[in-house]
């Protein structure tokens, strides 16, 4: 064989040995390494294969298939922007999609927009991950309030209809992305709590109409739902059923910014000064500019626009004050009659949406008053005080009729209609008086010596639901006498009704109030309640102009119904012995007034001789009468204005029945929707998502504005929040965000990431290990 | 390769000691000769260097008495004169079998003084010690003990020429040769024939060695150690300690291969050990860098070692002329 090696003598043959034990030494160390990264390598890829097995439970209960329920707070408030311009509803997006990424292919989730403005999206119920991630995408913010509580009572129910569903995991989490707004989360606080829990039996009567009729079965603006929990459970109770179930936790989204260092500018309000406005005069918007989170210091200046009909017609320039809004008034004039439109918007900020707000004004030239007079000269006073000199360019235009002619006046000519001691109605003409006010119309009603109280009743009054009753009313406790006979008139007149039918007519009468027979009770002065009422308030501060010494002899009883407080009724002024003397209500769109006494001195008491009232004859006649009006006539912008998500309609009068069933509804963008006339001749329109004027028909306007209250960005106190709730801060390092929330989904990547790396490191070091041993 | 009949005149060499003359090897310390000479010596004699003046005791020479000073201070001060003796020196040679060793030139060398003589094999003593190799080798460059014979022989010389004294010892695992001192110029000739005597040869024992020719080099003188100090470097050092403990100036010469310095070895090659150490086979490119470090590391603690001790280490590498490395080594000692 022939030798492959040279052969050689060599002194230094102990060098040699030492060198090859250190190249001994030095290989060894190189192959452990070598071997150890490889191991590695491999050990690492075993580990990024067994993933299925590990989200099995491998590694504990974490990595269980599990029901995530997403729910967004989608309110205008989750529109501001950071300093990069990506709003909160984006990042928050962003966080979920990062959730959903990493999350176990096993994973079921749903998804729910909390807010008031748009329905929930319903169908959206335990989807795969990429229907999830679709989902996402299409979440968008809105300009509506959210709450909270409306989006657990949906996820309990969810979770309800979950257990008979097989297909969704049995774990399930919610995750609310919220920024916690004081606004929206308040009603979440332990003190909101005890106070709901101590009322818990008191329905809600202050709820707005919010939400859509037609809206999905899980809505967030579902009244039912809302009813429900807030009658039913109470949010601790549905908090702490919703944690014997399932995981809650919020996270915040509005972490990074500092508790109350959010400034925001805001136009808050925006409304007449003045009601009655009429086109050819000179009318006074008063604008209201709020500065949120000022932390006590004015704001820069800002340029504020007021713009009529979309025309800038006035700029100004104003600091706003620290403490409360700030108010601003613009004069502004139309010549024509109609739908017209103001709004004031201001410099932009991090949040632009409500940087402008909206007034629909809707002018008349004049307005229209009908004088009806049961007895001759009934109504002269009230016309009189309406248009003093006649002037037929005057604002407020009376026309004097007999009781006998209104059946042939088409009403909805006129603004508002005042019957002066009309002595009954007949039902044909009740019924016509009741569709004009229903729709919008006022009716201010004059007693005197004429009215049979029982014409009134159960046509435009109520029926008495205690005419059997042996206990005495209070009501009529001074007159016990005159209340028996009274009564036991009307019973015998009316015995043949029942309690619960005299309720039922109650609810469908015009006026929610008894008229009682007129008793005489000289009083030399009125209560005027704290100039509370709109009518009195501007007596407010001039006790000597005549109201307080007003005197009236003779009067009618009035009584509320139990039905008065859901018609807003109210007295708006009283005798000195605390009997009603003025009371206004609410009867579908329109308003109606009952004054006890006459209108005018033609009333005469007969068991003295001496006139009902002086009132006719008195300074403070004017003004009062004046302010029926005022309170009775719809405004020209009270009617056409209603928050987003809100829905507005208007009844169609006989004279604007339409031809064909359908109404064209313009949208702030100027798109066109037509909506459907019921056989009620009704309609109503609720997609107000849009901020702007909506135009109906091109001759009626609704203004669109947004809750002034979500512009205030102050955060909900944390540590007031309810205990079951779990507060996460949403920080921009995602993977620590998804990590907390308990995901694994990252260990497999990060365990290839691993082995790519320690590859690449084995390569390096095995080939600096060649060269060094080359 | 020199062997026991390597003649004596054949380790003279004229070129080298025609460039060697004019040098002279002084000592650096103070050595003890016995004739005066160009060295210091530690006693103080009657030359003609004034070393200090000595109060008159009773006994002393008069001779030596400084009669000016008397003249100026009434006060009898001897005169004292700084002795300068001859130098001895002590040629210490390695005649070890790792000196045998003697590798072939690399290629760029080998070409030019081989010509197309190609893939030879390092030359030396190989397993079968064929004397016809060594001889072709001699032709490039000698064998460490070749080297290390020459320049022992010429360093005698060069101490004679100057008047000064030289013995010689040689050594392998004992004392093999021991010359005593003597400054005759008819030291030389028995100088050289124990120089190019080499006998039976065995391991290299500096550090015993050390220690006993210490203790026979009786008077102090410069040591002039030639080899290639394979051997444990703590005991060589323990031994060198010895000789600077006895006083002598001692100047250690290592004589290396370039071979051994740089290991040129390309292919795989299986090296016999000298001095019975065994054989290896291994794959030189992959070793390189180990042996470096190896050697390096020996040569820098020989190095340091003979620095810390007092001692002149001077590397004598066998590719390169005894006579500029002596001619620097000398010039730098002046």
């Amino acid at each position: 064989m022939r030798q492959t090696h040279k052969t050689t003598t060599w002194a230094a043959i102990r060098f040699l040995q030492a060198a090859l034990e250190r190249q001994a030494r030095r290989l060894q160390l190189q192959h452990w390494l070598l071997l150890a990264i490889r191991t590695a390598i491999l050990l690492l890829i075993v580990l990024a294969a067994a993933k299925p097995f590990l989200d099995q439970g491998l590694l504990g209960g974490n990595d269980q298939p599990t029901h995530r329920i997403l729910l967004f707070d989608t309110s205008l408030s989750m529109s501001y922007a950071n300093e990069q311009e990506v709003t909160r509803i984006e990042q928050a997006k962003q966080l979920a999609k990062q959730l959903v990424e990493e999350g176990s292919s096993a994973d079921r989730y749903t998804l729910m927009s909390v807010t008031s403005a748009e329905p929930l999206e319903t169908g959206q119920f335990a989807l795969d991950r990429q229907a999830a991630l679709a989902a996402i995408k299409r979440i968008e913010p809105t300009l509506g309030t959210a709450d909270p509580l409306v989006g657990f009572a949906a996820v309990k129910r969810l979770l309800a209809q979950q257990t008979t569903t097989d297909t969704v995991p049995d774990r399930s989490e919610v995750l609310f992305f919220s920024d916690l707004s004081k606004n929206s989360w308040s009603s979440l606080t332990k003190s909101s709590n005890e106070n709901r829990s101590s009322n818990s039996g008191e329905s809600d009567r202050g709820e707005t109409n919010r939400g859509d009729a037609d809206r999905g079965e899980v809505s967030s603006g579902d009244p039912l739902i809302a009813e429900e929990n807030r009658i039913e459970a109470g949010p601790n109770t549905l908090l702490d059923q919703l944690a014997e179930i399932t995981t809650l936790t919020v996270v915040d989204m509005a972490a990074t910014n500092p508790t109350n260092g959010v400034v925001n500018q805001a136009v808050t309000s925006l409304e007449l000064s003045e009601s009655l406005a009429t086109s050819g005069r000179e009318l006074e918007v008063r604008a209201e500019l709020s500065h949120f989170g000022n932390m006590g210091e004015a704001s820069e200046s800002t340029t504020v626009e007021l713009l009529a009909d979309g025309v800038v017609l006035k700029t100004e320039t104003v600091r706003m004050l620290p403490n409360g809004p700030t108010s601003l008034d613009f004069p502004v004039k139309f010549d024509r009659e109609g739908a017209h439109s103001v709004s004031v918007r201001i410099q932009g900020d991090r949040l632009k949406q409500d940087n402008e707000r909206w007034l629909a004004l809707n002018l008349r030239s004049e307005v229209r008053v009908l004088c009806v007079e049961g007895s001759r000269g009934a109504a002269q006073h009230v016309a009189d005080s309406l248009n003093p000199t006649g002037n037929p360019e005057s604002a407020l235009q009376p026309e004097i009729v007999t009781d006998a002619d209104v059946s042939g006046i088409d009403l909805t000519r006129f603004d508002c209609v005042i019957f002066c001691n009309v002595a009954e109605f007949g039902i044909n003409e009740a019924a016509q008086i009741k569709q004009y006010v229903q729709e919008g119309g006022g009716a201010i009603f004059f007693l005197g010596d004429q009215i049979r109280p029982d014409r009134y009743r159960g046509i435009l009054s109520a029926e008495p639901s205690n005419l059997t009753s042996a206990e005495p009313s209070p009501f009529f406790s001074e007159e016990p006498i005159i209340r028996q006979v009274a009564f036991e008139a009307d019973s015998s007149s009316a015995d043949s009704s029942s309690v619960d039918s005299s309720s039922a007519g109650a609810a469908s009468t015009l006026l929610p109030l008894l008229i009682g027979a007129p008793i005489t009770n000289p009083s030399f002065g009125l209560d005027p309640l704290d100039y509370a009422h709109p009518i009195v308030e501007p007596f407010r501060g001039r006790e000597r102009a005549g109201l307080l010494t007003t005197s009236v002899s003779r009067y009618h009883q009035l009584e509320l119904t139990d039905n008065s407080l859901e018609r807003n009724a109210q007295v708006a002024l009283a005798l000195k012995g605390g009997d009603p003397l003025i009371i206004t209500s609410q009867f579908g769109q329109g308003r109606t007034a009952v004054v006890a006494t006459a209108a005018s001195l033609k009333s005469i008491d007969p068991e003295t001789g001496e006139v009902w009232t002086a009132m006719p004859a008195w300074p403070s006649f004017l003004p009062l009468v004046r302010g029926m009006v005022r309170s009775v006539v719809t405004d020209a912008s009270e009617s056409s204005a209603c928050l987003i998500g809100e829905s507005f309609s208007k009844p169609l009068g006989n004279s604007r029945l339409k031809v064909s069933n359908q109404l064209l509804v313009t949208r702030p963008d100027e798109s066109n929707e037509t909506i459907a006339i019921n056989a009620d001749q009704a309609w109503s329109y609720g997609r107000t998502n849009m901020l702007g004027i909506y135009e109906v028909d091109n001759s009626w306007s609704v203004a669109v504005n947004l809750d002034p209250s979500e512009s205030d960005l102050t955060r909900v106190a944390l540590d007031s929040l309810s205990p079951q709730l779990t507060v996460r801060p949403a920080t921009t390092a995602t993977q620590r965000v998804v990590e907390a929330f308990g995901g694994n989904a990252g260990i497999h990547r990060t365990l290839l990431l691993l082995a790519l790396a320690l590859v690449l490191t084995e390569s390096v070091v095995a080939c600096l290990f060649g060269r060094g041993s080359a | 390769m020199p062997n026991s009949s390597t003649p004596p005149e054949r380790l003279i060499d004229p070129a080298v000691l025609a460039r060697l003359k004019g040098l002279r090897l002084r000592a650096e310390r103070i050595v003890e000769g016995f004739v005066s000479g160009l060295h210091r010596s530690p006693y103080h004699g009657f030359s003609n260097e004034f070393a200090e003046h000595r109060e008159y005791v009773p006994g002393d020479d008069l001779r030596y008495v400084d009669w000016r000073a008397f003249g100026k201070t009434d006060k009898v001060y001897l005169k004292q004169y700084e002795e300068e003796t001859n130098l001895i020196g002590y040629l210490v040679l390695d005649i070890s079998e790792s000196m045998l060793y003697q590798s072939e030139p690399t290629n760029a060398v080998k070409k030019s003084l081989i010509g197309k003589k190609k893939g030879n094999p390092p030359k030396g003593k190989t397993a079968k010690g064929k004397p016809a190799e060594v001889k072709a080798v001699n032709e490039t460059h000698p064998s460490k003990l070749e080297y290390a014979q020459t320049a022992a022989a010429a360093l005698a010389y060069l101490i004679l020429n100057q008047q000064d004294a030289v013995g010689l010892a040689t050594f392998d695992d004992s004392v093999r040769t021991l010359i005593k001192p003597s400054g005759s110029p008819s030291q030389l000739t028995p100088l050289l024939s124990a120089i190019g005597e080499t006998g039976e040869r065995e391991k290299t024992s500096a550090g015993p060695i050390f220690h006993e020719l210490a203790e026979r080099f009786s008077r102090r003188g410069v040591v002039i150690i030639l080899s290639d100090l394979f051997d444990d470097p703590e005991s060589m050092l323990a031994g060198l300690k010895h000789f600077r403990h006895r006083r002598h100036d001692v100047i250690v010469m290592q004589v290396l291969d370039p071979a051994e310095l740089d290991f040129p070895f390309q292919q795989p090659t299986l090296f016999k050990g000298l001095e019975r150490l065994g054989e290896l086979l291994v794959d030189p490119a992959r070793l390189r860098k180990a042996y470096q470090e190896e050697f390096t590391a020996f040569q820098k603690s020989v190095a340091s070692g003979c620095r810390s001790q007092g001692a002149d280490y001077v590397l004598l590498r066998t590719d390169q002329p005894l006579e500029a490395a002596l001619t620097a080594y000398m010039h730098r000692r002046q």
